[in-house]
This record gives C-alpha cells, structure tokens and sequence, in this order.
C-alpha cells in the first residue's frame, strides 16, 4: 500500500499545483475569457478517463484470455475509477457549455457518446455487483468491458466523423504555450491518482475475490434437486 | 382573413428574430466587447482590424486597438471560437462585433469555481472511499 499512497499523494499535489497556475497566474483564454481555465480540469479528466477505460479493455480481454482473477480485479478496478472520471468529466463539460454554448447540454455526437460511454462502463459495474459467481462474473463483465469499449473509439473520434459542436482535437501547435503547462501537470496529476487508486481497488477487489474462492460455505455446485422429498436435498 | 392571419403569424415568428446566441447566453456573454487587457506587456503597436464585410460577419474596422505581442492571452481552437493566431490581445473602446455577434464570455468565474470546487470534491471522496474500503478488507482478514 505504500507505493499506491505516495502515488496519490504525488497526483493531489501535481493537481493543486496545476490547478493553482490554471486558476491565478495562466492569461484567460482569448474568447472565453476566465470560463476557459475549466478547461484546465476538464481535458485532463477527459484523456484520464479514456485511459481507464483502454486499461480495463485490455484487462477484460486478459482475463477471458488466461481466465485469472488479477486481470478480473483490473477490470473492475478500472473501470470504477473511469466512471467516476466519466461523470466528472460530463459535469465540467456541462458547467462549461452553459456560458459557452448557452445550455447545459446538447445532443451532440462527442456529448452524447460520452454519456452512453458512461453508461455503458457503469453497466459493467451493475452486472459485477449482480453476479455472485466468480467465474461468471469474470467471463460476463470481461465481455461487457469490452462491448463497452467499442464506445471509447467513437467518443474519440466523433469530432471528426460527424459535425460536432464541441471543439476538435488540439494539440501544441494549436494551443497557446501559456496553457501547456497546467494542462501537462493537471494530466499527470489525473494520471497519478488514477494509478493509485486503480492499484488500492485491484488490492481490495483481489482479497474480496480471494475470500470467495475460498469461502467453505459455498457448494462447488448447485445441489441436485431431490423431486420425491418436492424441495432440495 | 386568411391571409391577414398568415401574415400576423409570420411576422411575428421566431424565425425572424436576430439570428443570434444572445438570447440563450444572456447573463453570461456579452455582445458589447470590454476587450481589457488582463496580463502581459503593452505596447503601442496598432494593428487595424479588416473591413466589416457585407455579412456582418467580421468585426468591424472603426474601432481603437491595441495590440499586445507575445502570450498576453491565451487560446485555443475551439469552444467555438477562432483559431489561435499571433498571440496578441487588443483592446477596443467601441463595439468590436457586428450586431447579433457574441462577444467574450464575461463573468464565468461563479462557472470556474463550481468546476474545480466539485471536482476536487470528488476526488477526494472518492479517495476516502477507495481507502476506507481497503481498510475495511483488511480488518475483516485479520478478524477471520
């Protein structure tokens, strides 16, 4: 648990450090002015939460792969920390359209693909919670995770399929240099509590799955139906 | 009647109010531009802007500015606004924008706030949460 501490610990400070530049000393953006420091908080969290979700897409096809239950905590270690990212994500989006596009949301193809995208990672953790059977629950949320992650692709890339009010990709080139440095430290801040905390949930989850695989109460199998006593035997 | 009808309710239609963002944006963005300059160093080079085209599209040329060299302003190409050019920021006396043009966003801060408060906020509980489970795993191996 050490490394996983000092790893969140380091993400909060790189975080507060780049926030504090985001929010004081970077010049507000051109055209929107001090509505553009969301941005700040808002791309890094948007990057971050793909990541979580690409992790827990290759964890899912590990786990149908080898079938152990390591890669089954990752999927659900992931997948927990980008929802939670997810939803972030989808609240700044919403309190930075409201001055900027003048509603809380449209229904446009990056907006709405993230919201299904959310949804869809989040049914992944319903099915988990609904399942008590270890292997099954392994096998369905491995295929959930990655039905789920054919969405992240979309997301990616609506912007450039489709007519999309939400802005296009940028890059260095395309973004003022004030901006690269509380973006680039507000990313790795992301990027550092999420490892952290991806790491403490594969812990808890494994010693959770652990404690099941090795629970004497449960039947190896279901009990075969005694018909003549007209219940269980 | 009919056509006294067709025409009141035409006239009055939304379709023919000003095609803008203002109305929607209201309270937030202003058309009025206070172009003001928030940091970086002044000088007194004067950059004209173009003409006002015929759409009404492009701002208009009548106005004081001055222009700022360097990283004065920070921008971005999108949000639905322009692509970064050379880095400067003006500062204009008059109206900067056609009419039916929106303007910079003004007064965003109580937005800004809302989005760090909260998603510090929940980054943090959810932190607590991840570890408080962890410690509750934990306790619950060492009782059994």
């Amino acid at each position: 648990m050490k490394w996983p501490s000092l790893c969140i610990a380091v993400g909060f400070a790189l975080l507060a450090y780049a926030h504090y530049v985001g929010l004081f000393e970077a010049p507000s953006e051109r055209y929107m002015q001090n509505v553009g420091r969301i941005l700040y908080v808002h791309v890094p969290t948007a990057w971050i939460s793909l990541l979580c979700f690409l992790v827990a897409f290759i964890a899912a096809i590990g786990s149908l792969w080898t079938g152990r239950y390591g890669w089954d905590a990752l999927v659900a270690a992931s997948s927990e920390v980008g929802v939670v990212l997810t939803a972030l994500l989808l609240f700044q989006g919403a309190v930075w359209a409201k001055p900027t596009w003048g509603t809380w949301w449209a229904w446009d193809p990056r907006l709405t693909s993230s919201a299904m995208m959310f949804v869809m990672f989040g049914v992944v953790l319903l099915l988990r919670s609904l399942i008590s059977d270890p292997a099954r629950r392994l096998t369905l949320s491995a295929v959930a995770a990655i039905l789920a992650f054919v969405d992240v692709p979309i997301v990616y890339f609506s912007v450039k399929w489709w007519n999309s009010l939400h802005q296009e990709w940028s890059s260095p080139e395309t973004v003022s240099q004030t901006m690269h440095l509380p973006l680039r430290m507000a990313a790795f801040g992301v990027l550092f509590i999420s490892i952290g905390l991806i790491a403490v949930r594969v812990k808890t989850i494994r010693a959770q799955l652990d404690g099941e695989l090795q629970e004497p109460d449960l039947p190896p199998e279901a009990p075969p139906l005694d018909l003549d006593a007209g219940g269980v035997s | 009647v009919r056509a006294w009808i067709f025409a009141a309710l035409f006239l009055s239609s939304p379709a023919l109010a000003e095609p803008s963002g203002e109305e929607s944006n209201s309270g937030e963005v202003s058309a009025e531009s206070d172009l003001s300059i928030e940091s970086g160093e002044e000088n007194s080079v004067r950059r004209p802007l173009p003409p006002l085209s015929e759409d009404g599209l492009t701002e208009a040329g009548d106005e004081e500015v001055d222009a700022t060299p360097g990283d004065a302003t920070a921008s971005t190409n999108g949000g639905g606004s322009v692509e970064a050019d050379a880095g400067y920021e003006t500062t204009a006396t008059g109206p900067s924008y056609a009419d039916g043009m929106a303007g910079k966003i003004e007064d965003g801060r109580r937005f800004v706030w809302a989005a760090y408060g909260v998603s510090w906020a929940v980054l943090i509980l959810f932190t607590l949460s991840v570890i408080r489970r962890w410690q509750a795993q934990e306790k619950s191996e060492q009782s059994s």
